[in-house]
């Protein structure tokens, strides 16, 4: 019982047992705003084993530190040649103590410039619309947002009227993701031909050229149905288009003539006799 | 025998024995045998549960959610412990083998109540080989049944020592035990107090008795005078007995009062009348209980002879009885129709099966080794008896093996999948946050949700289902919806109609069978998988918004997971405290040594069955597989054809053929090749089947064949005529002349526009940057329209695709009503989901009938229409040719010739009907198909007959219906005339095929 009353006492002086607190140390060359790089932050401090960071919003920065003698170190922050610029801090840790230095972080020089131009929307069709919303901004590498180049503003705003003529456009000529496309519009005309084909025993029916208004050909893969017509039977024939064609071909059974028209969606063309 | 220390140890190393030939034979088995057990996948998802949350019981990968408090946690809790030292299924096996062991020892325990050591060492043998306990083990992969059970039985020795001897010790060891039976499985607990617990109080109070009078109901007074007299003891017990039943698994009773199950109750072959049903009977009454029906006599006889056994005479036969299922009306009488039809009753067979082992192990101890023995070398001689013990040995053993590959023999589940790649495809491109179904998996859906952390609709574990898709039919599981007819069917057709409800996006198909109705409720194959596996893809679905689990307080929860294991490990400390200090080397009150030997009928009869059941059903086998004649009539020879054909075996098919030189089985495989595809030869199951003979002849018949095939997208019926001939006593069926329909062409080429969506995203932590978005395409409504025809309310239309590149359509119709409700509804088959640019297509929407809109009173209506880039699916293939007939009772015949212009086959020929007027307003739609395949460049004909609903229905305005595209409100376009249907009555088609090969990817 003597034992266990002694190593109880023990227990608790143990856990009584406790650092002496640290003191904050002294940033010597103190500054509201930081630029980066910079030499070097120096701190007055008794203690050594200091861990110091910047802690950004993006992304903490380790910084090495250099003890001059017993009562200075300096952490170094020249190796970053640039930050995310904006409000940070400068964290000192020192086993289960930390301390905090608010600064503002800029940049010394603004290095190369990424220039952003978003299109909305990327795709257009002129059945609606040809108009198109720009938005313009400029960053470094670093994400710092930039003025624009002769604009002393950092958004540009306009509405671009677009060419009606169907292609893949791009704002930026070395980035794919730039993108912008113009599709073709609906088919306004179908022109119809159809001829008995010998070789194949059928009727080869072509739709086309089939294009909008601006005289863009009409989308690869525009579907166009082939109604005809014997009187008894009536059939339905589907096509894509294919380079502004669509074309099928009608088997032909005992000399049987047809009346046939082709649509896309609710332009129809005329309707033409196949006859052998 | 003599009774020396060689006697008393006999029993010990017959144990010894045993423990070890459960090693060599289940330890070695058991991973084999165990993916086809019905229920061995399920409970290592429960383990695989309780190894990720021990402390959280809601389990949200099945179901939409539930809570694992409804199944006593023990054994997946110990699977789970396990499964952190060793992978999931070898921790299954493992403790498998553990409880086995338990229960061995607590076989040869129970055996010592009744018997002496040599014989209880026998019965721990024949548990190594009963019939019953393999089925469970290894048919049905029931653990916690036989943990609650290995449990119990060790628990029944103490209890009868407590009740003869009134000792604490003796108590507290059996509650212990019976604390673990409890928390590992509850229906056990419960029947065992009744089949197990009871007839073991009644024997120690008989057993405390000093007189036995012959008079029966004398004999009752006395032991209804010995419970009065130890009434304290029996108070206590049964106390101390519920108050644990209840708080142990309290959590469960709780889920139970507050959540209580009520769902249509689901078919099980345990509850089928086994006159009828042979295949139900072998399965659930006859191999589990094959020993006890051929050693009925003997067991009859000595559970009947000793009044102390009544107690356990009541209970073998109420289990045989009940375990009869639904043969006689006697079972659900006793249970009541609703626990009839949710019980499996198979269970009770179990049971008495373990009953009866005991007095089966006392008859063949005595027969190898006793009385009976003697009996017969004195008859016929110790040379022929041993031969006899052989024979009945071997062909019991011939049996036993029969057992351990009954799932080989008679497939309970579908060849073992490969789940990596499915695994894979889930955690790949967020696939995890949708919800999947699988289709054609059996039990091995429960192992991919065991190795997954996606949800699934389905499940598989029937008490927790809560959704009403799912419990207003009797269906066991989605996956195997088609075992479950109609109900099964249209209980999946909801699901994958609704999808959207459940944020279901994914199938993974390993049945070809639910091909077509997957295509016709608009789901697109988007890849095969390295094990074979065809993913099916839903476009337009949202995903799982996060869901709250059902609240439950954190008590019951920290209850539930320390409870249970605790009793477990206060039964072993309180083993090991009782082996050292308390075990007594002979703990019975008595053991009957003054046993009556068994009469002589008992000892022919006991004796010869087994040899003569066995052997018989070995024949049995035999016979059905090679000695059965398949054409000893034309009748049967038709059945047996048609069922070969059904099961895809076409070797045995061709057999019944008349052989001809002329006639090889290349031509036969060379016909059929053409004539298969289509949705009766490639997607359907023969569901019954009628023989008619039509003229019969010495040596030719003609047949006339009825068959109804179950699809996926309902019944179809065929008729077919068979001329028949007889050879050397065989029915042979004459080949027909088979007209082979050959194109025109030599080679077929087609101009096929495909598309292919470009991901632009690029390798980022964040989901999505706007520049690779790509825009969701534009839509247009045609038309809308409210109709009414009588009962029957739906929205019918026209779609637009305006876009230029091919799209995916989810179509959702919301009904608000005045009451402030609202209900969503969903296009089904009548509706194509994939558009090419420009194309347009008709839908019809099933409302709820009138009675239920007009009580609730809708306000207005809304259509809600999501469209999607997609690469696939916009092929609807053909051109159909068709001219209309007019039939009476405003009927219209629809001559449908589809020309197969493409450059493949075209598997299920379809079209899209609209019934449309003057105007061009669209009344109703329906989808029409033809039941076999279109090779390319060949026409196919058939008929569809459509009601015209014109005269009697009407389009409602009354209703203010909004539309929407994308979330954008939208106007309805004008309808315009269409003067092809205006031609055709007012009939307007659109091609809708199925094209199996997957390179087109429809």
């Amino acid at each position: 019982m003597r034992h266990l009353i002694t190593n109880i006492l023990l227990l608790l002086l143990f856990c009584a047992c406790n650092d002496a607190p640290i003191e904050k140390p002294y940033w010597m060359n103190a500054k509201d705003t930081l630029y980066v790089p910079n030499n070097g932050l120096v701190f007055l401090t008794s203690h050594q084993q200091w861990v110091a960071s910047l802690v950004t919003p993006m992304q903490p920065i380790t910084l090495p530190i250099k003890y001059s003698d017993k009562r200075y170190f300096t952490a170094n922050l020249l190796y970053s040649t640039g930050v995310t610029e904006g409000p940070a801090e400068i964290c000192l840790s020192s086993g289960k103590s930390s301390f905090y230095y608010p600064v503002y972080l800029r940049n010394k020089k603004i290095t190369s410039v990424i220039h952003k131009d978003y299109r909305s929307p990327k795709t257009v069709n002129p059945d609606s619309s040809l108009h198109h919303q720009r938005m313009l901004h400029n960053f470094d590498v670093y994400r710092n947002i930039v003025p624009l180049t002769n604009k002393n503003t950092f958004f540009f705003e306009d509405n671009i009227y677009l060419s009606p003529r169907t292609a893949i456009y791009r704002a930026d000529e070395k980035l794919a993701l730039t993108s912008f496309y113009v599709q073709p519009g609906s088919c306004t005309t179908i022109t119809l031909q159809g001829v008995y084909n010998k070789q194949l025993q059928a009727f080869t029916v072509s739709a086309g050229p089939l294009k909008d208004k601006y005289d863009n050909a009409v989308a690869d893969g525009t579907l166009v149905t082939f109604t005809y017509t014997n009187k008894q039977t009536t059939y339905h024939m589907e096509a894509s288009v294919l380079n502004g064609f669509a074309n099928v071909n009608i088997p032909t059974e005992h000399g049987e003539q047809y009346q046939i028209w082709a649509k896309i969606n609710e332009t129809a063309s005329k309707v033409i006799n196949l006859i052998r | 025998m003599n009774t020396s220390i060689w006697s008393d140890y006999i029993g010990k190393k017959l144990l010894l024995v045993a423990m070890s030939l459960v090693l060599l034979t289940h330890g070695i088995i058991i991973y084999f045998t165990l993916p086809q057990t019905y229920d061995a996948f399920v409970h290592m998802f429960f383990a695989d549960h309780y190894a990720r949350f021990w402390f959280e019981p809601w389990e949200y990968r099945w179901y939409t959610g539930f809570l694992t408090i409804s199944y006593p946690p023990l054994v997946h809790q110990l699977i789970a412990l396990l499964s952190k030292l060793m992978p999931l299924k070898i921790a299954f096996c493992v403790y498998a083998i553990f409880i086995f062991e338990v229960l061995v020892v607590g076989i040869y325990r129970f055996t010592k109540l009744f018997f002496d050591k040599p014989t209880a060492g026998v019965a721990a043998l024949l548990a190594v080989g009963l019939s019953s306990i393999i089925e469970t083990l290894h048919v049905y992969g029931q653990l916690p049944t036989l943990t609650g059970l290995a449990f119990l039985l060790n628990a029944l020795p103490f209890l009868y020592q407590y009740f003869t001897k009134g000792k604490l010790m003796s108590l507290a060891m059996a509650l212990t035990f019976l604390a673990v039976v409890i928390c590992s499985h509850h229906v056990t607990a419960i029947f065992g107090m009744v089949f197990f617990i009871a007839p073991t109080i009644f024997m120690a109070l008989t057993d405390s008795l000093e007189v036995y009078p012959k008079n029966i109901f004398r004999f009752l007074i006395l032991v209804i005078k010995q419970a009065v007299k130890k009434y304290k003891l029996i108070l206590f017990f049964v106390s101390l007995m519920l108050i644990l039943a209840v708080s142990l698994i309290f959590p469960y009773w709780y889920w139970s009062k507050t959540d209580p199950i009520s769902q249509v109750s689901i078919p099980h072959g345990s509850r089928d009348n086994f006159v009828e049903n042979t295949s139900s009977g072998l399965i659930f009454f006859i191999i589990p209980l094959v020993l006890v029906f051929a050693l009925l006599p003997a067991i009859t006889y000595a559970i009947t002879k000793q009044k102390k056994l009544i107690g356990w005479a009541v209970a073998f036969f109420l289990c045989l009885l009940l375990g009869s299922g639904g043969t006689t009306p006697l079972p659900k009488i006793i249970l009541g129709t609703n626990a009839f039809n949710i019980l499996t009753l198979d269970r009770f067979g179990f049971w008495a099966s373990i009953i009866a082992i005991p007095f089966m192990a006392k008859f063949i101890y005595s027969f190898v080794a006793g009385p009976i023995q003697a009996f017969w070398v004195q008859r016929i001689g110790a040379s022929n008896h041993f031969i006899l013990c052989g024979f009945t040995g071997f062909s019991y053993f011939l049996f036993i093996i029969f057992i351990f590959h009954l799932a080989s023999f008679r497939p309970l589940q579908p060849k073992s999948i490969d789940i990596e790649p499915i695994v894979n495809f889930i955690n790949r491109d967020d696939h995890i946050r949708w919800r999947y179904l699988t289709l054609g998996f059996g039990d091995q859906m429960a192992w991919l949700s065991a190795n997954s952390k996606a949800a699934t609709v389905d499940g598989n574990y029937h008490s927790a289902r809560r959704l009403p898709e799912l419990t207003s039919r009797p269906i066991e599981r989605l996956e195997n919806a088609k075992f479950s007819g109609n109900d099964g069917l249209a209980s999946l057709n909801d699901f994958l109609v609704n999808a959207e409800k459940y944020n279901l996006k994914y199938v993974f198909s390993n049945d070809r069978y639910y091909d077509p109705l997957l295509y016709y409720t608009g789901w697109n194959r988007t890849i095969r998988l390295e094990n074979g596996i065809m993913v099916w893809e839903k476009g337009n679905i949202s995903t799982i918004q996060p869901l709250h689990p059902k609240s439950l307080s954190p008590t019951l929860k920290y209850a539930w997971g320390i409870i249970p294991i605790s009793c477990l490990c206060l039964a072993i400390l309180i083993t090991i405290g009782y082996l050292k200090w308390y075990k007594q080397k002979d703990y019975f009150t008595e053991i009957n040594k003054n046993e009556k030997p068994y009469p002589t009928y008992v000892i022919y009869t006991s004796s010869l069955i087994p040899i003569i059941f066995f052997v018989g059903f070995i024949f049995k086998q035999v016979f059905e597989l090679l000695l059965i004649k398949e054409q000893k009539n034309p009748t049967t020879a038709v059945l047996n054809y048609y069922n070969h054909l059904d099961f895809q075996r076409f070797e045995n098919a061709f057999r019944f053929f008349v052989p001809s030189p002329t006639y090889p089985i290349d031509q036969y495989l060379l016909e059929k090749s053409v004539n298969d595809g289509g949705l009766l030869p490639s997607y359907a199951k023969l569901d019954s089947i009628s023989v008619k003979e039509l003229e019969r002849n010495a040596d030719s018949a003609l047949v006339k064949v009825y068959t109804r095939w179950r699809t996926s997208l309902g019944h179809r019926e065929k008729t077919d005529t068979l001329k028949m001939k007889q050879l050397q006593e065989k029915w042979f069926i004459q080949p027909l002349p088979f007209v082979f329909e050959i194109a025109d062409e030599q080679m077929r080429s087609y101009t096929y526009t495909l598309f292919k969506k470009l991901g632009k995203r690029v390798i980022s932590s964040f989901p999505t940057v706007k520049d690779d978005r790509v825009k969701k395409p534009f839509a247009a409504y045609k038309q809308v329209n409210f109709i009414q025809n009588g009962d029957d309310n739906f929205i019918t239309g026209e779609i637009l695709n305006a876009d230029d590149i091919p799209i995916n359509v989810a179509l959702k119709i919301l009904v608000h009503y005045q009451n402030n409700t609202s209900k969503a509804y969903y296009p089904g088959t009548a509706f194509q989901y994939n558009l090419s640019p420009k194309a347009s297509n008709y839908f019809q929407v099933k409302l709820d009938n009138v009675c239920i809109t007009d009580s609730l009173q809708i306000k207005y209506i809304e259509l809600y229409t999501e469209t999607d880039v997609s690469e696939i699916g916009y092929i609807h293939g053909g051109t159909p040719g068709y001219s209309i007939k007019k039939l009476q009772n405003n009927e219209v015949q629809i001559n449908t010739k589809i020309y197969n212009e493409l450059t493949t086959d075209i598997n299920i020929p379809g079209i899209l009907v609209a019934e449309k007027d003057d105007l061009g307003n669209i009344w109703q739609v329906a989808l029409g198909l033809h039941t076999s395949s279109i090779r390319s460049s060949l026409s196919a004909s058939f008929s569809t007959t459509l009601k015209k609903i014109q005269p009697n229905a009407s389009i409602k305005k009354s209703y203010p219906i909004k539309v929407f595209i994308n979330g954008q409100p939208r106007i309805v376009m004008p309808v315009t005339k269409d003067a092809t249907a205006n031609a055709n009555n007012g009939i307007a088609i659109l091609p809708h095929c199925f094209i199996s090969q997957e390179i087109y990817l429809q």
